[in-house]
């Protein structure tokens, strides 16, 4: 087992350092610079020119590539052209509303996603079966942003009952943050609560047809036990995986959520860097993000060995 | 010689001086308050840095916090800030400048020539304008602690207005700041009615209410006239969705909203509890030319893509409703002096006919046209459609690209990268600034190159006499459309609002909110 995360840990260097490669070449291939970005609509050449120079884009890309893993190797991802501050030091400023709304919207999604795969397993073709099916259908492909504008219509300005956009820190707000996350949360949460459920669905359906649950039940033991017990645990392991697959996508989807709800988080951090072409920053949160993505992964191999004690890693 | 003095004013100020009064903020009538007003704004300035931008997301925070020598009140004429009293020779070559006495820096210590001449030399370097413009300037000379003289090799008309306009602005910094470069400056110290406080990046940029400021006089006017600073501090909050700068807005989260969206007019109107404004007008529209590349250096093609756009279906697609744009062929906008319409058959031609003829004589042979027009602005990339679809009809080849604005401005500065590109001219005080795009010896992207154009625009920032400005501007439009320098498309118009309970506010096209309360 320790042989096999030292393995895992092996190739979480090896990914972090093919993705840093990729993460380079891709911000270098589009087209446009931080400093057309910066000088805006009528820039002129000569003063785009300076600036580009003053930052070092001037030089030739593989220098710049160098010189840029041989600073990262040391933990040192640069300073954004836009903010003045060490890359590492505003993308931890920015973590902490984008973690918290992932937690959140995972929470909802989880909330809402298994007990409704559970109730439509068990009671496979009844009314609620496919009444929870037909809404994951349509929250599946609804996109978060016209969910994220109309819960901010409904609650924000009809009712009145939660600030329509923005964030407060932990330090600042305390409990009064959770009121900025709720509605991005549940924009966010919905979706894949669909996809969560869908998988409970068909993975209890194929478990509660084994005889094992036959058996249990047999023994009369509680229809409760039977599903959460028995039958749940054992169908676990399909939805951790598509649990797995949500926080990368939540990663994704809290860009757009982020934006719509001016979020200071990681996701708005990109897309703004992106229109300021702020190359540094764009390179240190695609380093996270798939550090962050190669991390869940790997904490999910080891939650499989909790779940089901057959699964052996050699 | 001219002369503007403000006896009055200057007596009082150096009696309150003399007598080591603290200046009081003039507007006694103007209770302070301690609230807090929060708008809503569309974007994180690219810096705060007024002298080397022109963004309008860098003007409306620094409008607060920096103030400049002269400004322009809403009937576009210059009016005094920091300076007093100026005047200017016979001859036009020299200007004499004296400066407010008692103005203090957000630092505390007091603003005098020294920090102006360094100013100006630190603007001379960041604002691409200046260093054009100003070449003519040969001497900036100190002549005493509050006063300051320009020396030019020849005239130019131009002079005040290039003080007084809004983009690049010439704001008096410490002259401690004088060696910082463009866009670099992380002080924010002016002597604004407004001091820097906080900027979150993507979140707010704050300011508050600076104690020790001395205002300018006169009725507030555009940003002529008295300032006075009423709410405690103001949040210029970032909320890049414009749907939801309307719903805050709607909700009560933020008191004020500039650039709500066009097609939420309706909606919001019924809202009884809010003031809305168009912003008439906001900018022009242009469809913008590479000269140098063919076919589009043939005048004869030109002449084709601009006899074949239907203006109001295009501005209609750009604006989405007919409140929010018209068609007018001036380079000078309705509401100024300068408004002019040389040129006027030109414009609005829908003749498809003459196009296709046009194209015929010029021997275009179906060569591809790249259009450029970016989503990143929706009212030039919802005009980019229409104009394919017109100059399809007409015959023309036209590839329609749609890069982000960064992309664009990188593609823009390459001679063989585009053809036409969708852009617009904000507001222009004084036209002196076309100079810039459409002078040969400018060497900005578009690479016009016409000896008729430049004749004109020499004459018209040479003289210093409205009458041949304003003729000399005339021809200048006249040579922009017989010659399809460039095409107008038509005016484009924005729209803000506010909460009822926000009051004075300025309608005009620079949000300023000194002078604003909230009951």
């Amino acid at each position: 087992m320790s042989q096999y995360l030292a393995r895992r840990l092996a190739a979480l260097v090896i990914v972090v350092g093919v993705v840093s490669i990729i993460a380079f070449v891709v911000t270098r291939l589009v087209p446009g610079d931080p400093a057309g970005a910066m000088l805006g609509l009528d820039a002129r050449q000569e003063d785009i020119d300076t600036l580009r120079k003053q930052w070092g884009f001037d030089r030739p890309l593989p220098e710049q590539f160098v010189r840029w893993i041989g600073r990262a190797l040391r933990g040192d991802l640069g300073e954004s052209v836009f903010i003045h501050k060490p890359v590492t030091r505003v993308v931890n400023e920015r973590l902490e509303p984008t973690l918290l709304l992932m937690l959140m919207a995972e929470l909802v999604a989880l909330a809402v996603g298994i007990p409704s795969g559970v109730i439509s397993a068990v009671r496979r073709g009844s009314w609620a079966d496919q009444g929870f099916m037909f809404l994951t259908l349509f929250a599946v492909s609804v996109p978060e942003f016209w969910l994220a504008l109309n819960l901010i219509l409904f609650f924000a300005v009809g009712l009145h009952w939660l600030p329509s956009n923005g964030y407060l820190q932990i330090a600042e707000g305390g409990v009064r943050t959770l009121r900025y996350l709720l509605m991005p949360a549940v924009s966010l949460g919905l979706i894949h609560s669909a996809l969560i459920a869908r998988m409970t669905r068909s993975a209890m359906l194929e478990v509660l047809g084994q005889d094992y649950v036959r058996t249990a039940r047999a023994k009369g033991t509680t229809p409760r036990s039977v599903i959460y017990r028995h039958a749940l645990k054992n169908a676990m392991i399909p939805i951790l995986t598509v649990i797995g697959l949500s926080v990368a996508a939540l990663l994704g989807g809290a860009t757009v959520v982020e934006t719509v709800f001016a979020i200071p988080g990681v996701g708005l951090l990109v897309v703004n860097s992106v229109s300021r072409r702020d190359y540094p920053v764009i390179q240190g949160v695609l380093l996270l993000a798939a550090t962050m993505n190669v991390v869940v992964n790997l904490v999910l191999d080891v939650m499989y060995l909790m779940v089901d004690p057959r699964i052996k890693y050699a | 010689m001219r002369r503007y003095t403000r006896v009055v004013f200057a007596l009082l100020l150096g009696f309150l001086v003399a007598a080591g009064v603290n200046a009081p903020t003039p507007a006694a009538s103007a209770p302070m308050s301690d609230k807090v007003l929060r708008v809503a704004i569309p974007g994180s300035p690219p810096s705060l840095d007024w002298q080397a931008n022109s963004s309008f997301l860098t003007i409306v925070p620094a409008a607060h916090i920096w103030e400049q020598l002269l400004t322009f009140n809403d009937k576009a004429e210059i009016k005094p800030v920091l300076v007093d009293t100026y005047d200017v020779s016979a001859d036009g070559l020299t200007y004499n400048f004296n400066l407010r006495k008692g103005v203090k820096f957000h630092n505390g210590r007091e603003m005098t020539a020294d920090d102006v001449i360094a100013s100006i030399a630190r603007w001379r370097k960041v604002a691409p304008p200046a260093r054009a413009q100003w070449q003519v300037v040969t001497a900036v000379e100190k002549t005493g602690t509050h006063s300051f003289r320009l020396k030019l090799s020849k005239p130019f008309g131009a002079l005040l207005a290039t003080l007084a306009t809004h983009s690049y602005g010439m704001v008096v910094l410490p002259a401690e700041q004088s060696e910082v470069g463009a866009n670099q400056l992380k002080d924010y110290i002016g002597t604004g009615p407004y001091k820097f406080v906080d900027w979150r990046t993507d979140q707010y940029i704050q300011v508050e209410r600076f104690e020790g400021y001395t205002s300018p006089t006169g009725t507030p006017s555009g940003l002529a006239g008295r300032r006075d600073a009423i709410v405690k501090q103001i949040q210029f909050r970032i909320i890049p969705e414009a749907a939801v700068r309307s719903a805050a807005l709607s909700a009560g989260d933020v008191d004020v909203s500039l650039n709500l969206v066009n097609d939420d007019y309706a909606r919001l109107l019924r809202g009884s509890n809010l003031t809305l404004w168009v912003v008439k007008p906001d900018q022009w529209i242009v469809l913008a030319i590479n000269h140098t590349r063919a076919p589009m250096s043939n005048l004869k093609v030109r002449q084709a893509l601009q006899a074949s756009l239907d203006m109001n279906q295009i501005m209609f697609a750009s604006a989405g409703s007919q409140a929010f744009y018209r068609l007018d062929p001036s380079m000078m906008y309705k509401e100024t002096v300068w408004h002019s319409m040389a040129g006027k058959d030109l414009y609005n031609q829908r003749n498809t006919a003459r196009a296709k003829q046009l194209l015929a004589e010029a021997g275009y042979r179906g060569e591809p046209i790249v259009l450029m027009a970016s989503p990143s602005f929706q009212q030039f990339y919802n005009a980019g459609v229409p104009v394919k679809a017109d100059m399809e009809e007409a015959g023309f080849n036209v590839d329609l690209q749609t890069p982000d604005w960064p992309t664009l401005i990188q593609r823009r500065a390459r001679q063989d990268q585009w053809h036409l590109l969708i852009t617009s001219w904000g507001i222009i005080p004084d036209p002196s600034v076309f100079a810039q795009n459409y002078h040969s010896q400018s060497g900005a992207w578009g690479w016009v190159n016409s000896p008729e154009m430049d004749r004109y625009l020499d004459a018209m920032n040479t003289s210093a006499v409205f009458k041949e400005r304003y003729a000399a501007f005339q021809n200048v439009q006249r040579v922009f459309n017989e010659q399809v320098i460039g095409i107008k498309l038509g005016d484009y118009f924005s729209l803000r609002g506010w909460r009822s309970n926000v009051k004075g506010v300025q309608k005009y096209f620079v949000p300023i909110y000194w002078g604003v309360s909230i009951e």
